[in-house]
């Protein structure tokens, strides 16, 4: 598993939220980008790998 | 004068002669005779040779009592209540004891359904008599009660009568006691009114059960007694110690037997408090460890405290007035061994005096406290009991040895660490007891007796950081002993209500009186001559809670000097206790109490021996921690001279007892014959250890700690709670997460609430930064849109510093029952968006570094329809963060902050791999299920929730993309609330037991629920009910698919609705606003081998209790009518579904603003393998004048008949609640015979409800 950790810039005002592309869970700052799903943003590299060992069953 | 002293047990029968003349004491120990108790007894004072003509006192403390409640040995008891609510101690309080385990067996309330009794009378909380008790029904009674006892004539019956508010209005009760008393003269017949005159129907029911259950038991046995010893020529008059620590004459004692419950616990105490007195400056811990169990006790002052409540079992309280004390599992006899969860576990189970430890060669081969220390050399197998009893300690050594195979240590390293843990376990105690009275136990000694007390009192001591260990002379003697040294006494209590602001200290004084001319009464029948010591207390709490203190006021006079003085004191024990008070807001008194004391405590005088030998008795091998096998000096007590000094390693060796003194430690002989020994050397083995990570000992004792901690968070909690929803219900949880946001500790309270936090907490920290939180901060949080789970939840939190050093956080989140919004009670079961469900907070401070943040206070205040209610309550979810933080910090300081995160990763790690390996257990495959609420509130239309379950290998995937999408109205599960429903589901199906609950449980479980769906709904749409009836549904959809896959584990559906009953308006007594939230239980699904538990909360809150009626009638205008069983509620199965309750109230003021959320309306809980659903739940009114009820939709024109939020109802208006059966399990057809039969005769199945099972 190969990505990085960033963490989301939000004004102090701001009261959108993200939510983790997999299972749904809403992101405070920090998410997961996972070098093999580059458009998804996880909440963390755990939920990436499940999605990976998912996709690979399906396959 | 000779007085005697007799302390009988279940093993052994210890007896003090006391010589009033000479000081002389003489001893005796004979085995008791558990077949003929009186015979042991009457053995001893034979075997004392003291001359019968001259005893002039004789006391016994036993623990008859107490054996027969708890074995439930006593009479079968016939229970009467209030007609309407005799179902109430089979009801019980519908919480649980374990949050994960569906198979859990519900206590014993110690009555059968088919034996209880409704007698048509009633009187409210003021004492006013509703409904007369008339002749009529006196005889219904009797007949009745004829009819059983004729239907087993050689049967041991009871009666334990329980009338609502019998406290306020004893004479129904009384009434009923003549009539029978008259009818039956030879049946035992017990009042609640006399037993237990206090509020809360279910623990007086309780306690009145365990006093009828042994009344005949204890009269006999004192019959027999006094009888057998006036005829070998004692004249004086057998007393019994009681469990308050007074002592009282035999008839007076069996006529109340619930009064002797702890007669043979208390005596160690009060011997305690003699030698605390003596060598401790009065201040002290009391260890009495012997066989079985460790008490403790504690003595401040010179004087031991009081508490009122014991529990026979978890869930069975009995309500009289106890010596303050606690006991754990650790003992002689207590077996070490290895728990599911892989972790060591020494206690509560013990091998007991048959086939007792290893080493007594009687059979017992699992290692046990007494087969480590023979291992150890600690205890001599030549001398134990003076030699009377030889020990083998090569079983000893096979014993211990076994179990170092599995953890992998050596038989030496095994035995230290059976000792360790034993230790640890008692240090714990310690703590929980001193640090929960807000006191400090490094500034007290240990007194240490008992059989084991004194061999573990040093390694105990030092754990603690207590300089000095008292061990008196005879220490397994001294509950015998305590018995001489107490006063006769009568303590007498009364519920009362009076206000600070409103006070008649005239009324207050009155009633004060009246009770202290109760107890001079019942001192002078005890034969006490002379003019009484009176005592008085007040119970004094903050308007609004539901505990209070007692503060002592000494007079009974209460001018109002006297007063104010008192509610100084409570503010002062407040800030004690909880660290806080609230000076200025109007104390409540809700009890009055007395203690008049008699007779004066015997005066007993002990001499060290004068010329011993020096008691030198040789050496032999004993190992410790430090040094491993040492040569170490041993010698025989009655030898040691008054001024020897001895430094250890050392052995002192008696008839009864055994001391060791460490290492470092030094000792001294006393002039009265104690040893007094200073603790230096003993080491707190958990901060040696170098690899704690890799030790399971340490493993052990931490993890133990952090539930302790969460657990006395609990407790400060529900002692300073406004709402009944903390102090009653319980809704709340308590957690520590590490610095790493790790959930590391929690008591096992509500599921819903913990699995929240494990997201809740993290993202409130996140979104904050932890560079932003400093000590003394408090961060609240209860937005559902920013990871909590939906609104009422309040998430507060506290970062905890040690040395200005960040090392975790104490959470609590708490069900806030009044948070404004558009309905009160702030269940707003019609909303459409999240902004008519209240007040949003996003993470913010409410304290800076310890002081108010005064904006935000006024936000919430001014939003709320309570703010009273809110201020007192966020008070005591701080108080438990400080209870938190105090103990995080003394349980990092003592390991460094290192070990403690290595620690911490270990127990996460440990957690995950036990979850995993259970799921390897599963069979691997994709399994689905669906399930549906029945309406939103807003839409009459079925929202499903469908769930595909894959189980691969080791991990668990729980995909609900294919639910519905989010609904209009309430019930949507926000994705917190659906993770954790997962998880709990999980957890349930695999009973997740003795594991670590920690973030390790967690990580194997993966949930999946998509933005959009009523699983995750998206900003703004409404989500209040999706916590409450969402998270029980989502576990419904889930173990529905995973009984597919392991159908022997995952039972049937459970109720699923907590039935949310929200009540507010103005009290016309005070004029003041006030909300209710009222929760009942449901019944649960039957499973392999077992009936669903009947009136249970519901899956995800464990923790949740039914409000008691009687103290829900003394705060809110609404009467209740009816609390009671549904017969054929459960459904139908080879394993019947546990029954719902039915519930009726009537509103008794102009008017009353009600809200509800309820589901399963239209369909019941589902059956599994052919089993019935069973009966849905129901709300239902019935107009004052009419006399049907019907449902809201068509008497109001709701959407929904289970879903509606502000209907009016006036006086005479009545609402009727009915909570679900559980779901059968199995083909009802298939049930056995004799369990229909059982069903029948407790209504449990009516004659028309056997036709659901091919019978009839």
């Amino acid at each position: 598993m190969t990505g990085k950790n960033l963490t989301i810039e939000v004004p102090w005002y701001e009261t959108r939220i993200e939510n983790c592309s997999y299972c749904g869970k809403m992101i405070a700052r920090n998410i997961w980008v996972d070098d093999d799903f580059p458009d998804d943003k996880f909440c963390e590299p755990q939920c990436a790998d499940v999605k990976r060992r998912a996709s690979q069953r399906t396959e | 004068m000779i007085k005697i002293g007799i302390d009988t047990g279940g093993t052994f029968t210890d007896l003090v002669v006391l010589d009033d003349e000479t000081g002389e004491i003489r001893t005796v120990k004979v085995p008791s005779t558990p077949e003929e108790p009186a015979l042991a007894p009457l053995q001893a004072v034979r075997e004392s040779g003291a001359p019968p003509a001259a005893v002039d006192r004789i006391v016994l403390g036993t623990t008859i009592a107490t054996n027969a409640g708890l074995q439930k040995r006593g009479a079968t008891v016939l229970y009467v209540g209030t007609k309407g609510f005799e179902d109430v101690p089979i009801i019980g309080r519908i919480d649980r004891k374990e949050a994960y385990n569906p198979a859990w067996p519900k206590p014993d309330s110690g009555v059968r359904r088919r034996n209880v009794f409704g007698i048509a009378e009633r009187v409210d909380h003021k004492g006013t008599v509703l409904t007369s008790l008339v002749e009529p029904e006196l005889a219904r009674l009797g007949d009745w009660i004829d009819t059983k006892l004729a239907g087993d004539t050689n049967g041991d019956w009871a009666v334990a009568v329980n009338l609502l508010f019998s406290y306020v209005h004893p004479d129904h009760e009384a009434k009923i006691g003549v009539y029978l008393g008259e009818r039956f003269p030879d049946l035992p017949v017990s009042l609640s009114s006399r037993v237990s005159p206090t509020w809360r129907e279910y623990e007086r029911a309780t306690t009145t059960i365990v006093d009828a259950s042994i009344k005949r038991l204890m009269a006999q046995f004192t019959a027999r007694l006094s009888s057998d010893l006036r005829a070998t020529g004692v004249s004086a008059p057998l007393t019994l110690m009681k469990s308050n620590g007074g002592h009282a004459d035999a008839a007076t004692a069996a006529d109340v037997p619930v009064q002797v419950f702890l007669s043979g616990l208390a005596g160690g105490v009060i011997a305690g408090r003699r030698f605390a007195r003596d060598h401790l400056d009065g201040n002290s811990v009391t260890l009495d460890m012997g066989g079985t169990s460790a008490d403790v006790g504690l003595i401040i002052d010179g004087e031991f405290g009081s508490t009122t409540e014991y529990e026979v079992e978890w869930g069975v309280p009995v309500s009289a007035l106890f010596i303050d004390y606690t006991t754990i599992g650790a003992g002689g006899g207590s077996i070490a061994d290895v728990d599911s969860g892989g972790f060591l576990r020494v206690g509560p189970k013990s091998a007991g005096a048959e086939p007792g430890p290893a080493c007594y060669g009687r059979g017992g081969i699992a290692p046990t406290i007494t087969d480590a220390n023979i291992v150890l050399g600690r205890l001599d197998p030549e001398y134990f009991l003076g030699g009377r009893m030889k020990l083998r300690p090569e079983l000893a050594h096979t014993a211990v040895a076994a179990l170092a195979e599995q953890l992998d240590l050596g038989v030496e390293e095994m035995a230290l660490a059976i000792l360790d843990t034993a230790a640890e376990n008692m240090a714990d105690a310690i703590r929980l007891m001193t640090v929960e009275r807000g006191l400090d136990h490094r500034g007290f000694g240990l007194t240490a007796f008992g059989g084991a007390g004194s061999l573990h009192a040093s390694d105990v001591a030092a754990r603690l950081d207590m300089a000095r260990v008292i061990v008196p002379p005879h220490p397994g003697l001294c509950s015998a002993l305590g018995t001489l040294l107490t006063n006769q006494r009568v303590d007498r209590a009364r519920t009362v209500l009076h206000r600070s602001d409103k006070i008649d200290l005239a009324r207050l004084t009155e009633q004060l009186g009246e009770i202290a001319g109760e107890a001079a009464a019942d001192l002078s029948r005890e034969g006490h001559q002379g003019e009484a010591q009176i005592r008085g207390l007040l119970n004094m709490r903050y308007l609004g809670q539901s505990f209070g203190e007692i503060i002592s006021v000494q007079q009974i006079i209460v001018d109002a000097d006297v007063f104010e003085q008192a509610v100084q004191n409570l503010h002062t024990r407040h800030e004690e206790l909880y660290g806080y008070s609230m000076r200025g807001k109007v104390v409540e008194i809700t009890e009055v109490r007395v203690i008049a004391l008699g007779e004066e405590a015997a005066e007993a005088s002990f001499t060290a021996p004068a010329g011993g030998d020096g008691g030198r008795h040789g050496t032999r091998q004993v190992y410790f921690s430090s040094d491993g096998f040492v040569e170490t000096v041993v010698y025989r007590r009655p030898g040691l001279n008054a001024g020897t000094r001895i430094d250890g390693p050392a052995v002192i060796e008696e008839m009864d007892s055994t001391t060791l003194v460490h290492p470092g430690d030094s000792l001294e002989i006393q002039p009265d014959g104690s040893l007094l020994v200073a603790v230096r050397g003993a080491a707190d083995t958990l901060a040696i250890s170098k690899a704690p990570e890799r030790d399971p000992v340490t493993l052990t004792i931490v993890n133990n700690a952090l539930k302790n901690i969460c657990d006395e968070m609990a407790s400060t909690m529900v002692r300073t709670a406004y709402s009944p929803i903390f102090s009653e219900s319980r809704d709340f949880s308590c957690m520590l997460f590490d610095r790493d946001l790790r959930l590391i500790g929690q008591a096992e309270m509500n599921p819903a609430i913990i699995c929240a936090g494990l997201h809740t907490v993290p993202h409130c920290v996140e979104e904050l930064g932890a560079d932003t939180l400093f000590p003394g901060d408090v961060v609240v949080h209860n937005d559902p849109y920013r990871g909590q789970c939906h609104m009422p939840e309040h998430l507060l939190m506290k970062p905890v510093f040690l040395d200005g050093e960040l090392i975790g956080y104490a959470a609590n989140i708490a069900h806030v029952a009044e948070i404004g919004g558009m309905a009160p009670g702030s269940f707003a079961s019609t909303a459409t968006e999240v902004f008519q469900e209240g007040l949003r907070l996003p993470p913010v401070k409410l304290m800076n570094r310890g002081e108010y943040v005064k904006d935000v206070w006024r936000i919430v205040m001014a939003n709320h329809r309570t703010p009273n209610t809110t201020w007192g309550d966020f008070h005591a979810i701080m108080g438990s963060l400080t209870t938190a933080e105090r103990r995080l910090q003394e349980l990092v300081s003592r390991l460094g902050l290192d070990a403690f995160e290595r620690i911490g990763d270990a127990l996460i790690a440990h957690a995950e791999e036990w979850t995993r390996a259970e799921i390897r257990k599963l069979p691997n495959g994709e399994y689905r299920f669906e399930d549906f609420f029945e309406d939103d509130g807003v839409v009459a239309k079925r929202y499903y929730i469908r769930s595909r379950v894959e189980i691969m290998d080791d991990e668990i995937i729980i995909d609900l993309s294919e639910s519905d999408a989010q609904a209009f109205g309430p019930i949507n599960v926000t994705y917190v609330a659906t993770a954790a429903a997962g998880c709990t589901a999980v957890l349930q199906a695999i009973g997740a037991r003795d594991v670590p609950l920690n973030k390790g449980c967690f990580k194997p479980i993966k949930v999946v629920a998509p933005p959009g769906t009523v699983v995750n709904p998206v900003f703004p749409a409404p989500s209040v009910a999706g916590n409450t009836e969402g998270q029980p549904r989502v576990i419904s959809a889930i173990q529905g698919a995973l009984a597919k896959a392991i159908p022997d584990r995952v039972g049937a559906a459970e109720g699923g609705t907590a039935c949310n009953l929200l009540l507010g308006g103005v009290h016309p007594d005070t004029g003041e606003f006030y909300t209710h939230y009222q929760l009942d239980g449901g019944g649960w699904g039957g499973g392999k081998q077992r009936d669903g538990n009947s009136s249970q909360c519901i899956a995800h809150g464990s923790t949740i209790r039914a409000t008691p009626i009687e103290i829900f009638e003394s705060r809110y205008p609404l009467r209740t009518l009816c609390y009671a069983l549904r017969a054929d509620s459960g459904g139908a199965g080879t394993w019947r579904g546990g029954l719902g309750i039915r519930r009726e109230f009537e509103v008794i003021c102009d008017e009353v603003t009600v809200s509800a959320l309820f589901d399963r309306m239209t369909d019941g809980p589902y059956g599994l393998w052919g089993g019935s659903a069973g009966a849905p739940c129901g709300i239902f009114v019935c107009l004052a004048g009419e006399t049907e009820f019907r449902t809201v939709v068509e008497l109001f024109g709701t959407v929904s008949p289970s879903k509606f939020v502000n209907i009016k109802l006036r006086r005479g208006d009545k609402i009727l609640v009915l909570s679900p059966g559980g779901g059968g399990y199995g083909a009802p057809a298939e049930r056995a015979e004799a369990a229909v039969k059982q069903d029948l005769e407790d209504g449990f199945v009516s004659a028309a409800g056997l036709q659901a099972y091919g019978r009839g």
